[in-house]
């Protein structure tokens, strides 16, 4: 997304940026204040060249900034393919030892796996002593240990639920409060209207753990570096997977496959309703169902008992490789994207729409009086920080996540889409997740 | 071609018919790309699929292919031509002595390694991707230009071709005139039998640039960096971004994907047009030969 | 046709060898040690934890013990006996329709069939998935003015590969045509004369006459079919964002070794994968190739 056409936006958006941070009362002294450290300061001061994977749109707007910022560090942005495509590409690298970035985008539920397969860089000598308290707590908790620090927060994935209000006010309906609400409803607007459904199935692994983790799963936690419990079957995996599959069983969701052409234009076309996404959803939907500007709002994911819970799906990082030449160089293009106050914020707005996880930007005026005109005006980054303060903590991912997906594809949602035994297949999916953690040399327990 | 006006009386409208039912199955997935890049995202959606929308993105469109991500499309296609043009020749005049060798000569184990060759073409090439891909890590040729040219240098196949076209095209006696002459053999291949096998090597060449510039698999696993990409591998990057698998925000790129998909196909088309008499030529080597 | 003929020169020994050897020597290199490597490969494991120990069969041992495997090779079986029949079928109409001299425009028929084989088949993916979108897709647009709507092309195993035999067939039908109608230029005249003489129609020709000769070059296209259909890759490759549970990781047995490989980190799973399809296509190739022989037709070997 760096077209020329585009570029000229990224200068407007980014000069306006500085300004606006200016009036915040954010001194432009502080965007150099990360370089403490004699090492980073001295690199900074070295000709060099970054490679930077990332499949962030609007990526290249924080890079510019760390370019004019440090002149002598030349970034080449690069964008490899998004999620699995890119790891995939990390691993062949990291078996090569070769064809690697310095710096690269990497999911939170990633950073075991390839910390495991020992590509990460350890950047705790290289960023500002105060770098984890600039976070929540839960976050920085999954992108550090005792020993170090191995990833730059990037933006975080809390969840809400994005529905058409103009359809839903039409049929006499408010957002559903509760799981149980969400199941009523489905029946009622699918009957209204066959071709329109509440929301489509949640075909999409991260999405679905999003929704186990908010009734409660709490599946990995490593005993030790050998070690790990595997506990994916437990009653609030097999409660949720057994709401979805009873609700494509009645023929009240479709089962589109998510991120096809065809079901970006079943949003344009009014064939969902609703979505249970995450905060970065607000900007899949606004350039998916652009026909619909204006009827869209946020509300709380609906909760299964009366206290207000949220899961969280997917967010990003940004991870220096251990491979690098230039470590000192790399963690400081990681922190500066991402920690400068600048260029965080700039995050938040068009075309990345994240959602922040700098405490210092979560509070900003700037950010949560954001009200775009595609969800009525609503101040939807200030409902999605509610939602993220009621985000479940202790949340452990495991370091095999994509296989761990893979096989919820393979035995959880085949059940549910063949209308099978819901709740066999989640054993089975505990079953071969055990199965392929003792194959790679893990002790498993299963509390 | 005079068995043709022996029978060739009366047209059939009946087979005509029937011919022009099938060639739609394969004409009317290249018409619909080539209708598509013309529209932008929605009218893709929302207009009937074998005809042109009222309004014309065609030309924002390839300017979008052209310029997206700094202009990469460009450096792909120039990596597809580099792959498949060195790639096809290394192949071509290796098969093309190899195939010659086997044919005009017999030396010790000869049969042994021509047998050899022939059940290689047995072998899938994809069953060979993984270990080529970890030895080549190992020796420091991952994400090389060679990773991808050094395998599509060898083609069973073509060194098969080469024999047979060379058993039939180039007469025992007139090799054995140039030795009388006190021709070396080497002279011999280059000034006589090279010029013969012209349309054999010709034909290998096209098929190993088919060949290469239509490979995934290979590509896919050795290259990291997108600017040592083929198109096969940078397309299929550009495709998954319209899913964004896990942040799928660039849902507007659709268009430029079909377009960039629609631009690909123009090189080979041209190439096929104007090299077609080569294919039936050279294949029908593997074919009718007895 | 292995036999060199009577007339071949073995005077100098030495230089056919100087002719070959920069094929050989390559051919060793990056097709012989690989293979080897990949036997190799596939006696040792390794583990995310833990180093890399030796195992003699037992990645084999649980390759044949383990049902995605099992499925994933069935799966390419009946993919093999769907697609290429019908392909070849389509593709010795075409042939003996372009050479039966009774056809209009036989010139633009040619290149329109054979065109889609100058298409990479991820291109070709790419144009397919969007024909096959259930909701907006081309062919449910169509369908849907006759009232038919929302196939879902890929609702199951069998119907999404009956929609992959649909694109493969889109790819090689031409290629395979224009081997068989290289072949059937190539045959001699005098049987259609005297078949004519005798008042025998094209289509009569066309079967009792041509098809027969046309015997070998099939079987060429059939061995060629073989090798193509065990490997495939791309089309589930490229299309899994369509059908994520149908086609999944283990759809074939290539798509299952890229994953095992690069997603699941095991190498040497992978390799013992990838080493036994190529035994397998191996095994069956030889086979076909016996029938054939033993059938009076060409064979390679």
């Amino acid at each position: 997304m760096t077209s020329k056409k585009k570029r000229g936006v990224v200068v407007a958006v980014v000069s306006t940026l500085v300004a606006s941070t200016a009036i915040l009362g954010i001194s432009s002294q502080q965007a150099q204040a990360a370089a403490t450290n004699a090492a980073v300061a001295k690199a900074l001061n070295t000709p060099t060249t970054l490679t930077f994977w990332s499949w962030l749109p609007g990526q290249q707007n924080e890079v510019n900034l760390f370019m004019a910022t440090y002149p002598k560090i030349k970034v080449k942005l690069v964008n490899v393919g998004s999620g699995g495509t890119e790891y995939n590409k990390i691993k062949a690298g990291l078996a090569a030892k070769s064809g690697l970035p310095d710096v690269a985008q990497v999911e939170f539920q990633y950073l075991p796996t390839f910390k495991v397969l020992g590509g990460l860089a350890n950047i705790k000598p290289y960023v500002a002593s105060d770098f984890l308290s600039k976070f929540p707590q839960w976050i920085s908790d999954q992108v550090s240990d005792s020993k170090g620090i191995y990833a730059v927060p990037q933006d975080s994935g809390p969840m809400g639920l994005l529905y058409r209000s103009d359809v839903f006010t039409k049929l006499g309906l408010a957002a559903p409060k509760t799981w149980a609400e969400f199941a009523t409803d489905a029946a009622k607007i699918h009957s209204a209207d066959a071709n329109q459904y509440i929301s489509n199935m949640v075909m999409d692994s991260g999405n679905m753990n999003g929704l186990y983790w908010q009734a409660g799963a709490r599946p990995f936690h490593m005993n030790s570096a050998t070690s790990i419990n595997i506990k994916l079957n437990d009653s609030a995996t097999k409660s949720v997977s057994k709401f979805w599959g009873d609700l494509v069983a009645a023929g009240n969701l479709p089962v589109d496959p998510y991120w096809t052409s065809d079901w970006n234009a079943a949003f344009n076309k009014g064939k969902y309703l609703s979505w249970p996404a995450a905060s970065w959803g607000l900007g899949t939907v606004t350039s998916a169902a652009a026909d619909t500007s204006g009827n869209w709002r946020a509300a709380p994911l609906p909760t299964w008992s009366s206290t207000p819970v949220s899961g969280s799906w997917g967010g990003s990082t940004v991870a220096v490789m251990s491979t690098s030449k230039n470590l000192a160089a790399a963690a400081a293009l990681a922190e500066f994207v991402n920690t400068n106050p600048t260029a965080a914020f700039a995050l938040t707005q068009a075309p990345t729409f994240d959602f922040p996880v700098m405490k210092s930007v979560l509070t900003s005026a700037g950010f949560l009086e954001t009200a775009p005109a595609f969800y009525g005006g609503q101040k939807v980054y200030k409902s999605y920080s509610a939602y993220n303060n009621t985000v479940g903590k202790n949340y452990e991912w495991s370091p095999f996540q994509d296989q761990v997906y893979t096989l919820w594809t393979n035995d959880v949602l085949d059940a549910i889409l063949k209308k099978g035994d819901v709740s066999a297949a989640v054993d089975k999916w505990q079953a071969d997740t055990v199965k392929y953690a003792k194959d790679q040399g893990y002790t498993v327990t299963t509390k | 071609m005079s068995k043709k006006t022996f029978y060739m009386t009366k047209k059939s409208n009946f087979l005509t018919l029937i011919m022009i039912v099938l060639s739609t199955y394969f004409i009317v997935p290249l018409f619909w790309v080539v209708a598509a890049s013309t529209k932008n995202t929605n009218d893709i959606f929302s207009t009937f699929g074998l005809w042109f929308a009222k309004s014309w993105h065609l030309w924002s469109n390839l300017k979008a292919v052209f310029t997206s991500d700094n202009g990469i499309y460009k450096l792909w296609l120039m990596n597809s031509l580099i792959y498949s043009i060195s790639g096809a020749v290394g192949a071509a005049l290796l098969c093309t002595l190899a195939g010659y060798g086997f044919a005009k000569y017999q030396f010790t184990g000869s049969k042994a390694i021509f047998r050899t060759v022939l059940a290689a073409v047995m072998i899938p090439s994809a069953a060979l991707s993984i270990p080529t891909f970890i030895i080549f890590s190992k020796l420091g040729l991952v994400n090389t230009r060679w990773s991808v040219i050094l395998p599509s240098l060898i083609s069973p196949l073509g060194v098969y071709l080469m024999k047979v076209y060379s058993d039939t095209s180039i007469p025992n006696n007139m090799i054995e005139a140039a030795r009388i002459d006190g021709a070396t053999e080497f002279k011999i291949f280059r000034t006589i039998s090279l010029r013969m096998l012209m349309p054999g090597f010709i034909t290998v060449l096209l098929l190993s640039i088919v060949g290469i510039w239509n490979n995934f698999f290979l590509p896919l696993i050795m290259l990291s960096s997108t600017s040592l990409q083929p198109l096969t591998v940078g397309l299929s990057i550009w495709y998954g971004r319209i899913a964004g698998g896990g942040s799928g925000r660039d849902a507007n790129f659709q268009a430029v994907v079909i377009t960039s998909a629609a631009v690909s196909l123009i090189p080979l088309i041209i190439a096929f047009l104007f090299l077609q008499r080569y294919w039936e030529n050279g294949l029908s080597l593997g074919a009718v030969k007895e | 046709m292995v036999s060199m003929s009577a007339s071949s020169l073995k005077s100098t020994k030495r230089t056919g060898l100087w002719f070959v050897l920069p094929f050989f020597l390559l051919f060793v290199v990056l097709l012989i040690v690989p293979l080897v490597y990949s036997g190799y490969i596939s006696l040792y494991k390794k583990g995310l934890v833990g180093g890399n120990r030796y195992v003699g069969l037992a990645n084999y041992i649980t390759m044949i013990h383990d049902p995605q495997w099992v499925s994933s090779v069935g799966r390419v079986f009946l993919y093999f006996f769907l697609q290429v029949p019908i392909m070849l079928f389509l593709a010795v109409v075409a042939a003996l329709a372009l050479d039966s001299g009774k056809l209009r425009f036989p010139k633009f028929f040619r290149i329109a069939i054979f065109i889609p084989y100058a298409v990479p088949a991820i291109i070709g993916c790419i144009i397919w998935g969007y024909i096959y979108g259930t909701n907006y897709g081309f062919l449910n647009q169509v369908l849907g003015y006759l009232g038919i709507h929302h196939i879902n092309w890929f609702s199951n195993s069998t119907q999404a590969l009956g929609s992959i035999s649909a694109i493969v067939t889109w790819e090689f039908a031409g290629y395979n045509m224009i081997i068989l109608y290289a072949a059937l230029k190539g045959l001699s005249t005098e049987l259609y004369e005297a078949a004519a003489v005798d008042g025998a129609g094209a289509l009569k020709t066309a079967i009792r006459i041509k098809l027969p000769q046309l015997y070998p070059a099939i079987f060429l296209t059939l061995i060629f079919s073989i090798i193509g259909s065990f490997q495939l890759f791309t089309e589930p490759q490229t299309l899994n964002s369509q059908a994520p549970t149908v086609l999944n990781n283990y759809f074939s047995p290539n798509v299952y070794a890229y994953s095992v490989a690069f997603q699941g980190q095991q190498l040497n799973y992978a390799a013992t994968i990838s080493f036994s399809l190529g035994l397998i296509i191996a095994f069956f190739a030889i086979i076909a190739t016996l029938i054939g022989r033993r059938r009076g037709g060409d064979s390679l070997i």
